[in-house]
């Protein structure tokens, strides 16, 4: 489904040129769930574009579905990337001045459905990642975890083959994190191909293979054994509050570490 | 993405910027509204003034001796002669009368009133051929004419004047130049767009030119021959076969002439020039108004550079965000131009109400603004939203 072959990046700025991606190669297949992990800097987002189709390789080839991008025109990227591509970003970019379900309208304005079909549609999107009682409410009268979650219902909205995440968890705390993860691994159990950048590796724990990228370069690539359910972790968040709260104490800021370590065998 | 959605997201995006989006109109509005309230009364002062032109001069033209030019001055200035008049009346078929005037200056007093007046002599014919609306009593006869009878017809004004306003003055005596005579009739007042703007008025004295000819002596001086021709005459042919005439009567003088029609003519191409002239002056008011549309859409595509990155990432297309902007442009200078044809109507009425006449406020000329307008939006708006839809997705959503 997709295939980077000797793909390098580079930037150029004015004199300076910044390398990117230096020799990426990557093979990922069709329903998987990946997370691409990596420091700051490394080269994700720079990936993530080249992958969504929002930015060109310098050299190397992209395979997307049997054909190369480079071959496709602008026009033909715009309908990828609208009807097969559904973006997360970190920051959620919605449109401030629309409510939830314009938002999730967007994409389906583009793809020319109209009236009544796009209406239904954007509500059930809405209704699917748990806002079905939000979606007269525009970005600023929600809260994070709900604003990433009309954008995910933005980018499931027009049933695309794969859903690209870049960092969807960066800006949100670790309970509402771990829901969006959930969101993720929902969707994959559905047939989507699901790609999530993240650093943090309590992230990385729900996925099935983690790519690790360290300066514009892919350093590992490995299955994980038995990832997290989302799902079982939320019940063990729960739990725990409710043992702080019965301790009359507040709850700790890395509450998530005892118990994920307490899940034990996840990948490294 | 259809026209209809388009639309409503260019509205809701002038929307939210309301105040912004009035002040760019302003230039458009202004520009719109005083082209069309200057087009309107300009053409509709224009038909006003040749429709009633024509109907009270059509089929008259004036000879003159000389000919206008840069030697008008040196030429020899023959007198017409009796002849003359009576030529053209019988020998060109398309001239129904031909007739000239003889005036005098003249005091005339009625009761205590005395005024100095022009007294013209006119022939009897000269009342039906060339139109003299008679309010009270009648014009004079041809044996009256003949016989040289103290008779005077009043214009509306001198009655005014001599008698005050409303009262019918036949049956009165007044004294010309220390000669009494009879009025038997009073012309109509002038009517129309051009009577109430001049506030004129008809000041003559028309006595017989019989009177006049025995009064003055023989051989007075003819200046002008007025002609009246027949119902659907060529005018320009008449003229050149009264000329040619009148030159043959006159070997070696020149002579020349003037229809009323070339008249209505000219002042017509005068008019269509000043309107014209005041149109385009608005009209650089539009430009104006295009150039504040270019700009604050380029305002607004900086500021929603992240939208637009947002936009291509979901699935916009170049054409889709060109579009997009194209038609927010084309919105604000469509709603300032019907704001303009809408804020011109009032003044366009109000003049047309006042000088009486029926002005050109057509559909044509509206659909023509709003089709201008339109065309200044996409002039002006074009830039802005191919810089739009040029933008890459990735520096886009990297704005901040
Ligand atoms: N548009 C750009 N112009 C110049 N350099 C860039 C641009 N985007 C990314 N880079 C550089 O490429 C490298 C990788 O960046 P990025 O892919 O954003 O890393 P990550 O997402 O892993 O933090 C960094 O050194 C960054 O400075
Ligand atoms: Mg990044």
């Amino acid at each position: 489904m997709i295939k980077l072959v000797n793909v390098r990046k580079v930037y150029r700025m004015g004199q300076t040129e910044v390398e990117a991606l230096k020799d990426i190669n990557m093979h990922i297949a069709a329903g998987e769930l990946v997370a691409i992990m990596g420091p700051s800097g490394s080269g994700k987002s720079t990936l993530m574009n080249i992958l969504g189709c929002l930015d060109r390789v310098t050299e190397g080839t992209y395979e997307l579905d049997g054909r190369l991008v480079s071959d496709r025109d602008e026009r033909d990227l715009a309908k990828v990337r609208n009807r097969h591509l559904g973006f997360v970003f970190q920051t959620f970019n919605l449109l401030p001045r629309m409510t939830a379900l314009r938002n999730v309208e967007q994409p389906l304005l583009y793809a020319g459905v109209s009236g009544r079909e796009r209406r239904q549609r954007a509500e059930a999107a809405l209704q699917r990642v748990g806002l079905g009682d939000r979606m007269h409410h525009r970005p600023n009268e929600l809260s994070g975890g709900q604003r990433q979650r009309v954008s995910i219902a933005r980018a499931l909205v027009n049933r695309p083959s794969i859903i690209l995440a870049d960092e969807p968890t960066g800006a949100l705390d670790s309970r509402t994190g771990e829901e969006i993860m959930g969101l993720f691994q929902e969707l994959h159990a559905d047939g989507a191909t699901v790609i999530v950048v993240t650093h943090e590796p309590d992230v990385a724990e729900h996925v099935n293979r983690i790519i690790r990228v360290r300066d514009g370069r892919i350093v590992s690539d490995q299955p994980v054994a038995s990832p997290v359910r989302a799902a079982d972790r939320l019940r063990e968040l729960m739990q725990h509050a409710e043992g702080v709260a019965a301790g009359e104490s507040a709850a700790s800021p890395n509450a998530v570490g005892p118990t994920a370590a307490g899940e034990g065998a996840t990948a490294s | 993405m259809n026209f209809l959605e388009t639309l409503s997201v260019a509205w809701d995006a002038l929307r939210a910027n309301k105040m912004r989006s009035l002040l760019t109109m302003l230039g458009i509005i202004i520009g719109v509204g005083s082209v069309v309230a200057i087009f309107a009364i300009g053409r509709g002062a224009g038909a006003a003034i040749t429709g009633e032109l024509q109907g009270l001069g059509s089929g008259q033209m004036i000879l003159q001796a000389g000919r206008p030019g840069p030697n008008s001055q040196n030429q020899r200035l023959e007198s017409f002669t009796e002849k003359d008049v009576k030529d053209l009346e019988t020998l060109i078929p398309d001239i129904q009368a031909a007739v000239y005037s003889l005036g005098m200056p003249g005091t005339v007093k009625y009761n205590r009133e005395t005024v100095a007046a022009g007294i013209q002599g006119q022939f009897a014919k000269a009342g039906l051929a060339f139109g003299i609306k008679i309010d009270k009593g009648r014009w004079f006869s041809e044996a009256e004419d003949a016989s040289g009878s103290r008779i005077v017809i009043l214009g509306s004004g001198a009655a005014k004047t001599l008698f005050g306003e409303g009262v019918n003055p036949v049956g009165n005596v007044i004294s010309i130049n220390g000669i009494s005579f009879d009025v038997i009739g009073m012309t109509e007042k002038p009517t129309g767009m051009l009577a109430s703007m001049a506030g004129a008025e008809d000041n003559s004295y028309y006595v017989p030119i019989g009177f006049m000819k025995r009064q003055l002596g023989p051989n007075q001086r003819i200046n002008q021959v007025m002609i009246k021709a027949k119902d659907g005459a060529d005018s320009k042919a008449v003229i050149a076969d009264a000329v040619a005439l009148v030159e043959r009567n006159h070997p070696g003088a020149q002579f020349s002439g003037q229809s009323f029609d070339q008249l209505v003519g000219v002042i017509n191409t005068v008019l269509n020039l000043v309107t014209g002239v005041l149109s385009a002056v608005a009209g650089i008011s539009l430009v104006v108004g295009g150039v504040g549309i270019m700009n604050i859409m380029l305002v607004s595509v900086t500021e929603r550079t992240r939208e637009i990155g947002i936009r291509k990432a979901i699935g916009a297309s170049y054409s889709d965000i060109l579009t997009q902007f194209l038609i927010e442009a084309v919105l604000l200078s469509l709603i300032g131009g019907a704001t303009g044809v809408l804020l011109a109507a009032a003044p366009v009425f109000a003049v047309g109400y006042f000088l009486k006449i029926s002005l050109l406020l057509d559909w044509m000329s509206v659909s023509l603004a709003l089709g201008f307008s339109a065309a200044v939006g996409i002039i002006f708006g074009v830039y802005p939203a191919a810089k739009a839809a040029r933008l890459d997705p990735i520096d886009a959503l990297r704005y901040e």
